[in-house]
C-alpha cells in the first residue's frame, strides 16, 4: 500500500489535532458545569411528564353471597401505593357492568390529568350485578340472599387496598344512577368508610324493581337515603344532575336532596347541568 | 363521562385542601 502524498498527511495531522483540542475543551466544560460529587442520571433515571401513564388491572372478587367472581376494574398511578393516595370508588348503572367507565375512555382521561399535573388517585369501578336479582341497586337484600352492598364495602375495598388501608379523608365513593343512589346509600351505611360522596345522576328513595327488598317497609327505609339524611354527617357530597334528564325518577332528585342535607348541615354541592348526553337507564 | 370529569376535578379540591389543613395542623403544632 502506498503512503498518501504529503499534502494529504498534513490534512490528517491537522484534523487530529483539532479533534484533541476539541476533547480537551469539552472534558473541561464538563467539570465546569456539574459540581465535584453529582452525577449525571441516565435518560432511563428522568421522570418525562408527558410520558406518565397509569396502569389497568382486573382483579376478581366474591362478596359474602357471591357464588361467581366478580371484576374489579383499578386504574393505579404509577409508582408504589400508598394510604395516601386517595382511592376513587364507582358503582356504574342498571343495566351496566365494571368496565363500562373504561370503555368510554375513563383510562386515557386519567392518564391526560396526570401528565397535567393533577394529584394522582387510584379509580376502582366495582361489579354492581346480582346472582340472583338482576337490578341489585347495590344493596343487601333484606332477605341476606344478596349482599352487593358487603361486596363493595367488606371486599372491594381490601381488594384494591391491600395493605395499604386508606382512612375514609383518602376514600371516595361515586356513582351512576342507581350507582348514585348506591354510593349515597352505602357511605350512610359505613359511617367513617368514605369521606366524599359522587351522586351522577342519582336518586334518593327506593327504586326496587327485582324485589331486593321484598317490600318489608323496614328494609325499605333503611335503604331509603332521603329518609335520613343526616347519616350523611362527615361526608362532603356532590350532586350531579342533567337538566333535561328523560327520567322522572332523577328529575329535581339532586336540589331536593341537597336541601335535605343542609338541613343537617352537610356541606353539599348541588349541580344542575344544561342539556348533557344522558346514559343508559336507571 | 363530563360529569365524571367534572366530579374529580371536586374531589381533588377537597383532598388537596385536607392535605393543606393537614399540613397547617401540623404545623400549629410544632413546638
Amino acid at each position: 500500500m502506498r503512503a498518501p502524498p504529503p499534502v494529504v498527511r498534513l490534512g490528517l495531522r491537522r484534523l487530529l489535532s483539532s479533534l484533541d483540542a476539541a476533547g480537551v475543551v469539552g472534558v473541561f466544560c464538563v467539570l465546569m458545569v456539574l459540581p465535584s460529587g453529582v452525577t449525571r442520571l441516565a435518560s432511563s433515571d428522568t421522570i418525562e411528564p408527558a410520558g406518565l401513564q397509569g396502569t389497568v388491572s382486573v382483579l376478581q372478587i366474591r362478596g359474602p353471597s357471591d357464588e361467581q367472581p366478580h371484576p374489579v376494574w383499578v386504574w393505579r398511578p404509577p409508582g408504589p401505593d400508598s394510604a395516601a393516595i386517595p382511592v376513587l370508588y364507582f358503582l356504574h348503572g342498571y343495566p351496566g357492568a365494571a368496565k363500562d367507565p373504561f370503555a368510554g375512555g375513563l383510562a386515557r382521561m386519567l392518564n391526560k390529568r396526570l401528565q397535567a399535573g393533577y394529584p394522582p388517585f387510584v379509580f376502582a369501578s366495582i361489579d354492581g350485578n346480582g346472582e340472583r336479582h338482576p337490578d341489585t341497586e347495590w344493596a343487601n337484600s333484606g332477605d341476606g340472599s344478596e349482599l352487593v352492598m358487603d361486596r363493595v364495602a367488606e371486599v372491594a375495598i381490601p381488594a384494591v387496598e391491600g395493605t395499604h388501608m386508606r382512612d375514609a379523608a383518602h376514600r371516595a365513593i361515586a356513582g351512576f344512577s342507581m350507582g348514585g343512589y348506591g354510593a349515597m346509600n352505602i357511605a350512610m351505611h359505613y359511617p367513617g368508610a368514605f369521606g366524599q360522596v359522587v351522586s351522577i345522576a342519582g336518586y334518593f328513595v327506593v327504586n326496587d324493581l327485582s324485589e331486593m327488598f321484598g317490600d318489608v317497609p323496614s328494609v325499605m327505609a333503611k335503604n331509603t337515603p332521603s329518609a335520613h339524611p343526616w347519616q350523611a354527617r362527615g361526608l362532603q357530597v356532590l350532586l350531579d344532575e342533567d337538566a333535561s334528564d328523560p327520567y322522572p325518577l332523577i328529575g329535581g332528585q339532586a336540589a331536593w336532596m341537597g336541601g335535605l342535607l343542609r338541613k343537617y348541615d352537610v356541606p353539599v354541592t348541588v349541580r344542575v347541568a344544561r342539556a348533557r348526553t344522558t346514559g343508559p337507564t336507571p | 363521562m363530563s360529569a365524571l370529569r367534572s366530579s374529580f376535578t371536586f374531589l381533588t379540591d377537597n383532598w388537596r385542601q385536607a392535605a393543606a389543613d393537614g399540613a397547617d395542623a401540623g404545623l400549629a403544632q410544632e413546638p
